[in-house]
């Protein structure tokens, strides 16, 4: 019974274990295998997500791009405003949101040219980035957003969504509407940057088909004859082997620096590029501390630095851009070292000649652009070229001088009467249209501009000595000579609006502004050599012509100026007729406008001393609008030059020869180079009345992914 | 009490030598049936297997796809829209730029194919030598970013617009030997 019993339990329980332990492996097999395909049917779909999603940020981030783009090339709606404060972005909001339809009714897809939003808000509709199915949609949305929101009107939050099949990323950027000029120099004419010269900003020439449109001169050539012989011979490589025109070779082009260091160059700085200024601290640094001191750049023969101006120039490069702003580590110690960032050009030069013709131009004289541009170009961002060529208006500045009509007539009415109680004494006249009957010496006849070999006219002027202007006015075709006066406030000077043709037609040309100047009123026909009377009967040998008559040919000497000058606006660059003449030890210290020293669109000036460079060191804040500038001697630009005219041949700023029409890049001013330091400041406001567009600008370091 | 345990024993009698038989036999079946149906779900777990490490590669290869695109993305990021030197003169490298470390702006790179595939800075990835990236470089109209999307270009490669798109294509070599796409992503740069 027992072993029946036993037999019983056994035989079922051996029977059932097989059968289990099939079925068992069977489910956990299955188990395995389902778990298995969940997990890597997740992978294949976690990639595919993956993968969605990085086209959907990628269409995102297009969007963004794309965004500020638009900003840049579409018609932005122009305010005269200088200043851009939250209330008046808030003015120019309905504007811009208008600009901003308008711009996306261009689009070539009619279901893309849609709109939405309302208020402070514009939306795009979705804008395919390819024929795959990536596409963006934009959201653009002034500030504040919210209340306590920390940015005001001027800001503009775009936030540009992507999509790839159910991917959705957005990322987001603060735009800053603003109006600035976002150039050190500007013009209309080649530009050409001497000796101790030293920009820090962008420079731009937009005319096409004026050559050189830049011609820069190195800073090390004219005090050591063995630095400027080491100079020559790294220009000779760089023109025979580097590519580029920014004049330094970097460390990163490994070809380029083993011809460069396989010559004896070396980037001795450890800034990554090998540039003039390594050579230079190689003649200097006797103690190879990366920096020259005072000490070390002093001549053993005469005792004295090679160049004061040159080490001060350098020295106090990068400096405080404010009132209020810390001087930077380095500023004005004495020592010339990495901080005080030394570049000819720091900034892109922005050309609208493209290098083709221009080298076609060069060839001739078997030149090249190389040998335009001596000097490091230290372009600030590293995604745009040290030289931009083929630049087209969005590029640049809208020069038209009748855009700043309005900035120059703002000064007249802070002058003369309309200023206040008119008071003359014989030392000081205030808010007084000065008057020729004024002069308190005997006149003069000279030539203009003075002491130029190739003048262009001769003026009788009237000769004020001696005596404070304060918030004067000098009515056109007073030809005058101040000597030693000293200007305080505004000073305005008239001259004709309207020039005009023979035919009597108003004209914009400079060819027909110089005939205008010439044009005989009475008296004698014009020449060079003929006296030029503003009104009156002339002689034999005299003449009084439209441009003696109706406008300003003014010598300034050894004068001082506490505040802005500004002159009326002309139709077209007069040369001669609208000149003003700023010599000897004439001296720029704007205490009343910050915003602008010089507003006077179409005038030609001629700045500073041919034999004492260092007399009157000028400062210039904010812009200086001109129809042309020649500045020489020592000055600091705090600001902005804005060259208008397009007549002058070309825009000379330091020493190039002892007359106004050299190109000299061996001269040398018999009193030395003197200086000059431009330095673009973004934190100046325009003055008010330079009627430009508006800039929607990208603040690059408020991008943000998610919406 | 007795009773029940004779017929307890004659049934198991019964069975026992019914069961003895029958059992060996069925043991014999029962073993095979048990390996048929082990052996039918180990062979579907094996294909099973073998689809999921498929699947698993082709998630891993998409992945280092990506990874891929993404450097050629990072490598062309900081590089400038037009040649620093030449402009837009020319849609392609310049003369001269015979390395992809000579590229010096965005067209450069347009049919470029780099296999082995590069890293952000350029090097090769030796690692991943059966991939390669394949870049192709095309304007766009700024007002229009899905044009020359076709195979047929209708804005030459010439024409300056201001937009390109770049697309950057990642292939794989298959077991034939032949590459075969396995992504694809787009962006569009313009000029500043």
């Amino acid at each position: 019974m027992r072993t029946y019993t036993q037999q019983f339990r056994f035989r079922p329980y051996r029977r059932g274990v097989a059968a289990m332990l099939a079925m068992l492996f069977l489910v956990i097999f299955t188990t395995l295998a389902v778990a298995m395909l969940a997990m890597s049917t997740g992978n294949v779909q976690a990639a595919s997500n993956l993968s969605d999603t990085a086209r959907a940020q990628a269409a995102s981030e297009s969007g963004l791009r794309w965004m500020a783009y638009r900003f840049k090339k579409m018609t932005r709606p122009k305010t005269t405003t200088g200043n851009i404060t939250s209330a008046v972005a808030t003015t120019l909001w309905p504007s811009l949101r208008t600009s901003i339809t308008n711009d996306f009714a261009t689009m070539l897809l009619s279901s893309e040219r849609v709109t939405g939003g309302s208020g402070t808000l514009v939306t795009s509709a979705s804008i395919m980035t390819d024929v795959n199915g990536s596409a963006f949609s934009l959201s653009i949305q002034q500030h504040p957003l919210y209340v306590g929101d920390p940015l005001d009107a001027r800001y503009v939050r775009v936030t540009s969504t992507g999509r790839y099949k159910a991917a959705v990323r957005s990322v987001s950027m603060e735009f800053k509407i603003d109006k600035k000029v976002k150039f050190a120099v500007i013009g209309k004419v080649p530009i050409q940057l001497g000796r101790n010269t030293i920009v820090e900003g962008p420079i731009g020439m937009g005319t096409a088909g004026k050559y050189p449109p830049i011609y820069m001169l190195s800073d090390f050539t004219h005090f050591d004859t063995t630095l400027k012989n080491r100079v020559a011979s790294f220009n000779t490589l760089l023109k025979n082997y580097h590519t580029g025109n920014d004049g330094r070779i970097s460390v990163n082009n490994s070809a380029e620096y083993k011809r460069a260091t396989d010559a004896g160059y070396k980037d001795s700085n450890k800034d990554g590029y090998v540039d003039e200024y390594d050579l230079f601290l190689d003649r200097f640094d006797t103690n190879s501390d990366a920096s020259v001191t005072r000490a070390e750049f002093t001549n053993p023969s005469t005792n004295k630095l090679y160049d004061d101006n040159l080490f001060t120039a350098i020295d106090t490069l990068n400096g405080p851009m404010f009132d209020g702003d810390p001087a930077r580590t380095g500023y004005a110690d004495d020592k010339i070292d990495n901080r005080d960032g030394y570049a000819k050009v720091r900034g892109q030069i922005t050309l609208a000649t493209t290098s083709s013709p221009w080298s076609s131009n060069l060839a001739g004289n078997g030149q090249t652009i190389n040998d335009m541009i001596t000097g490091p170009i230290a372009q600030t961002d590293p995604t745009q070229p040290a030289i931009k060529f083929g630049a087209d208006s969005s590029d640049l500045f809208d020069l038209n001088p009748a855009n700043f009509e309005q900035a120059a007539t703002n000064f007249r009415p802070k002058t003369g009467p309309e200023n206040g109680a008119s008071t003359k004494t014989a030392t000081v006249f205030t808010n007084v249209v000065i008057s020729a009957s004024d002069a308190n010496s005997a006149a003069v006849t000279e030539r203009t501009p003075f002491g130029s070999l190739s003048y262009q006219a001769t003026y009788r002027r009237p000769v004020f000595k001696n005596i404070t202007f304060k918030n004067c006015r000098i009515p056109k075709g007073l030809n005058a000579m101040f000597d030693n006066c000293r200007f305080e406030g505004v000073t305005f000077v008239e001259t004709e609006r309207d020039i005009v043709t023979s035919g009597n037609s108003v004209t914009t040309d400079p060819g027909q502004g110089m005939s205008w100047s010439q044009r005989k009123v009475s008296g004698d026909n014009f020449t060079k050599d003929k006296v030029l009377l503003a009104s009156g009967t002339p002689t034999t040998g005299q003449s009084v012509t439209l441009g003696s008559q109706r406008g300003n040919n003014v010598r300034f000497n050894n004068c001082t100026f506490k505040g802005p000058l500004a002159g009326s606006y002309a139709t077209a660059y007069t040369h001669f007729a609208n000149s003003w003449e700023f010599t000897g030890a004439t001296l720029f210290d704007n205490q009343v406008d910050q915003t602008a020293t010089i507003v006077s669109p179409q005038v030609n000036i001629e700045m500073g001393s041919f034999t004492s460079p260092g007399s009157a060191p000028s400062t210039l804040v904010g812009v200086t609008v001109v129809g042309n500038i020649d500045i020489r001697g020592t000055s600091v630009v705090d600001g902005s030059i804005i060259v208008t005219g397009d007549g002058a041949g070309n825009t000379t700023l330091a020493y190039f020869g002892p007359r106004d029409d050299q190109t000299d890049p061996g001269a040398n001013p018999e009193g030395g180079f003197g200086r000059l330091n431009i330095r673009y400041n973004p934190n100046r406001a325009l003055p008010d009345g330079i009627n430009i567009a508006i800039d929607v600008l990208p603040e690059i370091d408020t991008y943000t992914e998610g919406s | 009490m007795n009773s029940t345990v004779i017929v307890v024993k004659r049934f198991d009698v019964h069975l026992s030598s019914r069961r003895t038989r029958r059992a060996r036999g069925f043991t014999l079946i029962e073993a095979a049936l048990a390996t048929g149906i082990v052996g039918f779900g180990v062979v579907s777990m094996m294909q099973l297997f073998y689809a999921c490490t498929q699947q698993n590669i082709v998630g891993s290869n998409a992945t280092s796809a990506m990874l891929l695109a993404n450097n050629v993305q990072e490598a062309m990021a900081s590089l400038p829209f037009n040649d620093p030197v030449t402009g837009r003169t020319t849609f392609g490298p310049e003369s001269g730029e015979t390395t992809t470390l000579a590229y010096d702006d965005l067209d450069d790179f347009d049919g470029a194919t780099f296999s082995p595939p590069i890293d952000s800075m350029l090097e090769q990835i030796s690692d991943l030598d059966r991939f390669s990236q394949v870049v192709s470089v095309v304007p766009v109209y700024p007002n229009k970013l899905r044009s020359n999307g076709g195979a047929t270009l209708e804005i030459p490669k010439t024409t300056y617009t201001g937009a390109v798109r770049v697309t950057v294509r990642i292939l794989q070599d298959g077991p034939d030997g032949t590459a075969g796409e396995i992504y694809r992503t787009s962006w569009v740069r313009v000029d500043k």
